[in-house]
């Protein structure tokens, strides 16, 4: 095998799509090439930065709320729509009569107004984003080293707030990667922890008990006075408390004593330092 | 066909909540093929109705999000990408070679203050470098890189050969790093212009 035919096993060996038999190929051709090995570094290091580029692309919240408007105008029979000059979507609203926009706006307002706490409410997207962020279905960047992980954290909120690690190793997780989110304009630092147990997510942003959901149930610590808040939804659970302005969810598919138990243990009752 | 399995959504409401969950991915994936933003919010929104109108033709139990991104894929070839998306089997590997198509038109330098831009000053060299190779490479990396997709997935999405993927993927690689040089740790020197 030459460097140039090495080039493309480089590639699928780094997104783990090789056969035994290619895998083989290219990892002896590796050995002895070190050009291919610095390809192969390089290659690396682009997919983890193009992966972190990603997750700082996420659609506006005026977005969502034209398109929940606008899906409501859409007939519910038939299939996809025929070939169109260009969108068209809002010039054909907008050949509509006004007094017809309106009526649907109307219509439509309780479907949108069902719709927001789900885009505003950060537990709730907690509980939601879990199983994708362990899918690697959302943008979320591999980094196994504690360390480098929060401070690529820390520096995608310019330093305003670190992400809450905690050492799980007793639980046989340890932290494996993480990514940023927004919600409603407020980042959140997320940090995946896998290995034997039931992989957990550690969400953290900057909120006010204003952020607890409705239906949290509340547990007072009494030796560290700390209030946590625990909430589930579809298998998932959550537990949130507060350290300073700083708030910490913890999400998992762990039953929920060994989740509140787990963050009564770790929690602190001073925000941690920046 | 897809890998992954998700909740089976049930009528109408049901799909409709799965698709928001969905909106970043779409977003990311038309902001980094339109030419601006108001661009990139007409093609999620097409595609959003555009799904809804065909929600029963999807089949509970497969992967949605792929489902959503072809759509998406194929509304944007349709009005945008005046030429074929895989123009010959053969890949363009000469050097600054910026494509005739859709992407010759887009502006190279960043669009403009984007706020949920995060790691503000690694987004925006990546999105630079992107827009400045031409689509037949730069989708393979949007569909892998950014969303997750298998080879196979990706073949699905853009309607082409698997091994077109993977062979577009390699040299769309090698071309952004090209455009990143000195900023992506580098290796022996020729090794990336080969």
């Amino acid at each position: 095998m030459n460097c140039e035919e090495a080039q493309e096993l480089i590639t699928a060996l780094i997104d783990d799509e090789l056969s035994e038999r290619e895998s083989a190929s290219i990892k002896s051709h590796l050995e002895q090439c070190v050009r291919c090995q610095a390809m192969h570094q390089q290659e690396r290091a682009l997919k983890a930065e193009v992966r972190m580029a990603a997750a700082s692309v996420t659609a506006p919240a005026d977005l969502r709320k034209k398109i929940l408007l606008g899906l409501g105008s859409v007939p519910e029979q038939g299939g996809i729509p025929k070939e169109r000059e260009g969108p068209g979507w809002l010039s054909q609203l907008a050949l509509r009569p006004v007094f017809v926009f309106a009526l649907l706006l109307l219509l439509l307002l309780p479907a949108v107004y069902l719709m927001r706490p789900k885009e505003l409410s950060i537990p709730l997207f907690a509980l939601e984003s879990h199983q994708k962020i362990v899918e690697r279905s959302l943008a979320y960047v591999a980094e196994e080293n504690e360390e480098k992980l929060k401070a690529e954290l820390l520096r995608s909120v310019e330093g305003r707030f670190a992400p809450m690690g905690y050492d799980l190793s007793m639980m046989g997780l340890r932290p494996v990667g993480g990514t940023v989110q927004e919600i409603s304009g407020r980042k959140i630092l997320v940090t995946l922890y896998e290995g034997t147990a039931p992989s957990l997510t550690c969400y953290t942003f900057l909120g006010t008990e204003g952020d607890v959901p409705k239906e949290a149930a509340l547990f007072t610590d009494p030796e560290k006075r700390i209030d946590f808040y625990t909430f589930s939804r579809g298998g998932v659970n959550g537990v949130m408390h507060r350290e300073g302005k700083v708030i910490c969810i913890l999400v998992s598919k762990l039953p929920m004593p060994e989740l509140l138990a787990l963050a009564r243990s770790k929690a602190q009752p001073t925000p941690p330092p920046l | 066909m897809v890998r992954e399995g998700r909740a089976q959504p049930e009528g109408r409401e049901a799909f409709l909540q799965e698709l928001m969950t969905y909106m970043d991915h779409l977003y990311r994936m038309a902001f980094h093929l339109a030419k601006e933003r108001d661009e990139a919010q007409d093609i999620v929104q097409e595609t959003c109705v555009r799904a809804l109108a065909a929600y029963e033709q999807f089949t509970p139990g497969t992967n949605m999000k792929a489902w959503l991104t072809k759509i998406l894929y194929n509304f944007f070839f349709d009005h945008f990408h005046q030429k074929k998306r895989w123009i010959s089997v053969e890949d363009r590997t000469g050097e600054g070679d910026e494509g005739s198509d859709y992407w010759d038109r887009v502006p190279a330098q960043n669009p403009g203050p984007e706020s949920h831009i995060l790691l503000k000053e690694r987004s925006a060299k990546i999105t630079d470098a992107l827009r400045k190779i031409p689509g037949e490479f730069r989708a393979p990396i949007l569909l892998v890189d950014m969303g997750d997709f298998s080879y196979a997935e990706a073949a699905e999405i853009l309607s082409c050969p698997v091994g077109t993927v993977r062979s577009r993927l390699s040299r769309g690689r090698r071309l952004l790093a090209n455009h990143l040089k000195g900023y992506i740790g580098a290796p022996e020197k020729g090794a990336a212009e080969k």
